[in-house]
């Protein structure tokens, strides 16, 4: 019983996680912490000292388009100049941010802060440090246990982020309520709470040792026997671009992929479903807020059962039979003839939502070489974190330029 | 600001918004984002169930046998030969 237990749970592949990995969790757990702590108070503290809701939105977009600038030069560049280099590198840009809000009022100044700094309008991942730190996760962690690992640091990320959401939703509350507070100095307390926090995450970066790092001597020899074979296939010597040689193409193929994934998924973000339950059946938005809230506690919970079926059939595999049943529940939420039985379409698809993703991040670890993983996940990855904002531009950039790279070696040979 | 209204316009929260905003368009955006999300599980099968992980290359040592093609990417620096699969198979997409 209780081996099967620790084998559904993954906890054997918890406790084989080393200090390093340990270190990341805990950035991780922070860093969420943070973003949704940050989530329910930014936009309060940004209606105190006194900004409209169009230049809130302004904000928040050209923010989201800077991080994702950011994270995509970052990641890039971490497996050349350092993983832990590029990690400290976005926590201090995080800390600048943060401190910036809080000092200043002017709008100028903040929409200069929020673009060159690093800060999470909305609660989700953002910057560079999710890619860097799977690639050093998979860099310490044993392989076979490396989808149990990212599904428990998936499942890390959850949780942080929802009792990050959860604890400012109640000192906020409290300090307005019970101590007198004013909303503004409530709202700037916690985002104080917000910036230490950050600082904590630069600390635990700080204790990351040099073992996360590419290793190089011997995986040169590997990746040099690679990319001879690989000149022989494609006639180019690899040349780097964006941090990435030999899976160019697969990169390239596989971004393309997520790419239409997060384009439809943005035709159903959550405020969108909130607003449809209440169009069709006069839903209270907060209600079913709190519903899909738990349903999201739930699929972190879930992607561990994902990482056990990888093991049996192959990443790819798992990828897909667990995202098309979700997608066949959503395709149903409108054809139910009551809200009943909508709203349990709709947790269920959100129940089993994120169980693709834990799988996504080990399966792009293993088809890329050790020393392309953070360009590959910071390539990957950001088009997920452009969706709010309905901007891929830095995306499409970076695809575009992939693209041309590949089409100038092809017109070389 | 026009530009960045522009790039807003042509994506997909706009598009779903004015579906949205059409009683009779308003389930279309869920069947949009289902239909394009199986269309991607579809093609994410179909391009890499033959591209293996390398986590995945020493499990094939039992389950290899089967498959003929299996047992020659494990004997001979699987990843590698997948991948270079793969780039021929991208080389053509390009080209055509």
């Amino acid at each position: 019983m209780g081996a099967t237990i620790s084998n559904v749970f993954s906890l054997e592949a918890l406790l084989s996680i080393p200090y390093d990995g340990r270190m990341l969790m805990l950035c991780k757990g922070l860093r969420m912490f943070g973003f949704g702590f940050l989530a329910v108070i930014l936009v309060i503290y940004l209606e105190q000292i006194g900004f409209s809701t169009s230049e809130t939105g302004l904000l928040f977009t050209l923010t989201l388009l800077g991080d994702a600038v950011i994270s995509i030069f970052l990641t890039t560049h971490a497996d050349k100049y350092g993983r832990k280099f590029c990690l400290f590198v976005g926590s201090f840009l995080s800390i600048f941010t943060s401190l910036v809000f809080i000092s200043q009022t002017n709008f100028w100044i903040l929409l200069i802060a929020a673009i060159v700094g690093v800060i999470s309008p909305s609660g989700s991942e953002v910057g560079p440090f999710m890619a860097i730190e799977i690639s050093s996760m998979a860099q310490v962690s044993e392989d076979r246990y490396r989808t149990k690992i990212m599904s428990w640091y998936n499942l890390v990320g959850c949780f942080s982020s929802a009792s990050g959401a959860l604890l400012c939703g109640f000192i906020t509350n409290n300090l307005v309520q019970e101590h007198q507070f004013t909303l503004l100095n409530a709202s700037k307390f916690s985002m104080c709470v917000y910036a230490i926090v950050q600082v904590f995450q630069s600390f635990f970066i700080y204790l990351l040792r040099s073992n996360i790092e590419v290793p190089t001597p011997p995986q040169e020899a590997a990746s040099d026997k690679a990319s001879a074979s690989l000149s022989s296939a494609a006639a180019s010597p690899s040349p780097s671009f964006l941090g990435l040689h030999k899976s160019k193409f697969i990169v390239l193929h596989l971004s393309l992929l997520f790419m239409i994934d997060s384009f439809a998924g943005s035709f159903v973000l959550q405020s969108m479903i909130s607003n449809w339950f209440f169009v069709e059946y006069k839903t209270n938005p907060a209600v079913l807020g709190s519903i899909i809230f738990f349903c999201n506690l739930v699929a972190g919970v879930s992607a561990l059962f994902a990482a056990t079926l990888a093991d049996h059939i192959g990443l790819v595999l798992t990828m897909v039979v667990t995202h098309l049943p979700s997608n066949v529940l959503l395709i149903l939420v409108p054809l139910m003839p009551n809200e009943l039985l909508s709203i349990l379409m709709i947790c269920a698809r959100y129940c089993i939502s994120q169980m693709d993703v834990p799988t996504r991040n080990a399966y792009v670890q293993g088809v890329v070489d050790p020393d392309e993983r953070s360009a590959a996940n910071g390539i990957t990855n950001v088009s997920k974190l452009s969706v709010p904002t309905q901007l891929n531009a830095a995306f499409y950039l970076a695809l575009i330029l992939l693209y041309c790279n590949i089409l100038h070696n092809q017109s070389i040979k | 600001m026009k530009v960045v209204r522009s790039l807003a316009s042509s994506t997909g929260p706009f598009l779903a918004g004015l579906m949205y905003e059409r009683k009779q368009y308003s389930s279309l955006p869920f069947f949009i984002a289902g239909g394009l999300k199986i269309v991607y599980d579809l093609l994410l099968l179909r391009s890499f169930s033959q591209v293996k992980p390398d986590s995945e290359r020493y499990q094939q040592v039992n389950t290899a046998a089967e498959e003929d093609e299996e047992v020659d990417n494990y004997n001979d620096e699987p990843t590698e030969e997948s991948q270079q699969h793969h780039h021929i198979e991208m080389k053509t997409l390009i080209k055509s």
